[in-house]
């Protein structure tokens, strides 16, 4: 039985049926081939899943050319993962009758403890899971994502295999997370929709993805945590070792609690929310997109080796853009500051023509980039990669006006410049790019080429600089925690 | 012989001014943890929600947390024996087990310098009282702490999280502008450190306009005496709902928690 495995194996042998699955069985497949299971096992093929795909149905002996099972008792060999989706009332004599033969069936249907009237059904879920021996995920979810494992339940695939976890108490924003991470360049470790929670919940993902070697960031959609402590205590134990996400729902919703003192009153779930990304170096975010854009700043995550110091640098085409930038970055506590009079000499060296302006922010007209194929971006972001004390260079292009010169391929070249500069800043500052579109579908063609491109060598990709700026005081927030409250300690 | 509660004596001497709140627990934990079960105890016994006020210093006390010298009496004819070793001006206060904010029924009375203002605020306290109808069931005088800065600091149980400390300026600060931080429990040095000074009216403790400036450690030590892993909050555990320390009275010297308000579970 499973329970009794648990105790010896680590948590990532634990799930390792989960997330690279040899033995699949789909229930909610039919032999006409238009059912829900149909659609997963097309899927697990458009992906090159090589494992074993069991269909379990009570009638038919072929589903989707695939000889077919009637029961999870029966397979030709034990499961490691079972998708589910028939109508709610027949999955727990299902899997009350898998016989220890299932390590994790997934529950997509629904009818269950989201529903009115679905509480009693729930209970009944979690004990027929629990005597035939499976850990269960969901109910009312979608379904688990691993590239690693070939297993997914989103059209599109295959992608490869990445450092991003994602655990999403809604499978829609589970679904969202990871079609708009493709095209924003992020790769997965895993995602998985978890639903109503009935069993498997937050806490143990959270445990499986701290431990996973795999996962570099991971990222949590939660609208409900049931044992608030344990999460809390997770995160406190693992340091902030890896950047966690939490796009946390509710957190506005009026609290319960009938207060008796002033304390009280004004303990409110956002409260306690903040109070628990400020002890652990969580991020908590407000939106989706902001979401997206902490994993894309964490996927390529190298720490710097100085202190925080709270200043940050802007470079690129764009005067107006730059100054707006200033002012938003100063309401996220960080600062465009004047160049050392040292980096301002270097810059000196390299006799921009007018109209270049060399303090902080850079500002340079796309015209003075079309000689030597951007070399003089390369050289500017290595100068002040070197010689300037900051946590960040925010380079950020007018995409729209760059493309305007057509002689030149200036975006791949100043695209490259940066990748290019990397290695000078890897360690010593955090090199992001924000390509700015106008929304013509050329510059939206370029651009997403361009981002991909970046994004492959390791530059996180933002649309406009408030979102990278964003992401900037994330990765300054979670460096400060981690030398105030983590190396402080060490 | 007067009866009177041994409260002042059981304190850590409070005659010299002390640089920093006490970093040692003047009881053993054991010892400690006796008396603070037979107080809870004793309140459920008599089917109140709450702690009364002494009970309530008591325990800050036992966890290191400054509190007035004080003494308790039954009656205005105990007042002259027991209020000897007090040093003035003195505070008298209602106890009674019906009343939830002392002040708004003239339960309240401060800055009183002799026996004789002493005696007549209680009269007067017990016409007032009386007049609202509720049950005297003592008197509590305490020596008055001098107003520098009017500190919160308060727990809630969480069904979900556990226990949770606050912190926030006094008054206005915290019942107006919600001027708070909170942080789960057990909170570290370093959590407090930010609780302080993530507070927007933070300078105002750091001594803006020429105020009092209060040190950092005495707020610090405070704060882990009640949030710490060694705190009072986490160790009477699910017994206490919710807690508010109101006001706590800091200075550049202290930190004295000038009334309490421990409120039980169900």
């Amino acid at each position: 039985m499973v329970s009794s495995v648990a105790s010896k194996e680590t948590v990532v042998q634990r799930f390792a049926p989960l997330f690279l699955p040899q033995a699949i069985a789909v229930v909610g497949a039919s032999a006409k081939g238009n059912a829900q299971g149909n659609r997963f096992i097309r899927q697990l093929r458009m992906v090159g899943y090589e494992g074993a795909i069991y269909p379990i149905h009570p009638t038919e002996r072929v589903v989707d050319n695939l000889p077919a099972y009637p029961s999870l008792a029966v397979t030709p060999e034990p499961i490691d993962y079972a998708f589910i989706a028939i109508a709610g009332e027949r999955v727990p004599d299902l899997l009350a009758n898998a016989h220890g033969r299932v390590r994790f069936a997934q529950v997509m249907s629904s009818g269950f403890g989201e529903s009115a009237g679905g509480g009693e059904l729930e209970k009944t879920l979690i004990e027929a899971a629990r005597r035939g021996g499976a850990r269960l995920i969901g109910p009312n979810c979608m379904g688990t994502h691993s590239p690693r494992g070939r297993l997914t339940f989103v059209d599109g695939g295959p992608d490869s295999p990445g450092t991003v976890a994602v655990m999403s108490q809604s499978g829609g924003l589970a679904i969202d997370v990871l079609q708009r991470g493709r095209s924003r360049g992020l790769e997965f470790s895993g995602i998985v929709s978890l639903g109503n929670c009935a069993d498997l919940g937050p806490n143990d993902f959270l445990e499986y993805f701290l431990a996973d070697t795999e996962t570099r960031v991971i990222g949590a959609y939660i609208e409900h945590v049931s044992d608030g402590r344990r999460f809390f205590e997770q995160l406190r134990a693992a340091g902030a070792k890896k950047p966690v996400i939490i796009l946390k729902a509710g957190r506005t919703q009026q609290g319960q609690r009938a207060a008796a003192s002033h304390t009280g009153s004004l303990a409110d779930n956002d409260q306690i929310w903040c109070a628990l990304a400020k002890q652990t170096g969580a991020i908590l975010v407000d939106t989706l997109e902001e979401f997206i854009d902490a994993l894309v700043a964490f996927q390529n995550y190298t720490p710097r080796l100085a202190a925080p110091t709270g200043r940050v640098l802007l470079f690129g085409n764009g005067g107006g853009a730059s100054v707006l930038a200033t002012d938003f970055l100063a309401k996220l506590g960080l600062d465009v500051v004047p160049l050392d009079a040292s980096t301002t000499k270097s810059l000196e060296h390299l006799a921009l023509p007018a109209g270049a302006s060399i303090s902080n922010p850079i500002d340079v007209p796309a015209n003075i980039f079309r000689k030597n194929r951007g070399e003089l971006a390369q050289l500017i972001l290595e100068i002040v990669a070197q010689s300037e004390n900051t946590e960040g260079i925010l380079m950020h292009l007018n995409v729209s006006v760059i493309l305007g010169y057509r002689d030149v391929d200036m975006l791949t070249d100043l695209i490259e410049a940066a990748v290019r500069a990397k290695a000078k800043c890897q360690g010593r500052t955090h090199l992001m790019l924000a390509l700015r579109s106008n929304g013509q579908p050329e510059s939206e063609q370029r651009m997403r080429e361009g981002r991909l491109r970046a994004m492959k060598a390791g530059i996180p990709v933002f649309d406009e600089i408030p979102n990278q700026a964003r992401a900037m005081a994330a990765i300054h927030a979670y460096e400060r925690f981690r030398s105030q409250h983590v190396m402080a300690l060490a | 012989m007067t009866k009177l509660s041994a409260y002042a004596d059981k304190q850590t001497d409070h005659s010299g001014q002390r640089a920093v709140a006490p970093k040692v627990h003047p009881l053993s934990d054991d010892l400690r943890a006796r008396e603070i079960h037979a107080l809870i105890a004793d309140a459920r016994g008599r089917n109140r929600g709450a702690l009364d006020e002494l009970s309530g210093k008591r325990i800050l006390a036992a966890y290191g947390i400054d509190v007035p010298r004080s003494v308790r009496i039954d009656d205005v004819e105990q007042l002259a024996d027991a209020i000897g070793n007090l040093a003035p001006p003195l505070v008298v206060k209602v106890i009674s087990s019906e009343i939830l904010h002392k002040s708004d029924v003239g339960g309240v009375c401060l800055n009183l310098n002799d026996v004789d203002s002493v005696r007549q605020a209680m009269n007067s306290m017990r016409d007032k009282v009386r007049s609202h109808g509720h049950r005297i069931d003592g008197y509590l005088i305490e020596e008055m702490i001098p107003l520098a800065h009017n500190v919160v600091i308060g727990g809630v149980r969480d069904s979900n999280f556990g226990q949770v400390v606050m912190f926030g300026l006094g008054g206005v600060f915290v019942e107006v502008l919600r001027d708070v931080s909170f942080r789960i429990c057990p909170i570290t040095r370093t959590d407090a450190g930010e609780m302080i000074r993530e507070l927007r009216g933070a300078p105002i403790l750091a001594g803006a306009r020429g105020g009092v400036a209060v040190p950092e450690s005495i707020l610090i030590d405070t704060l882990m005496a009640v949030g710490g892993a060694d705190g009072l909050l986490l160790a009477l555990g699910d017994d206490l709902r919710e807690l508010d320390i109101n006001p706590v009275i800091v200075s550049d010297t202290r930190a004295v928690a000038v009334d309490a308000r421990f409120v039980l579970t169900e």
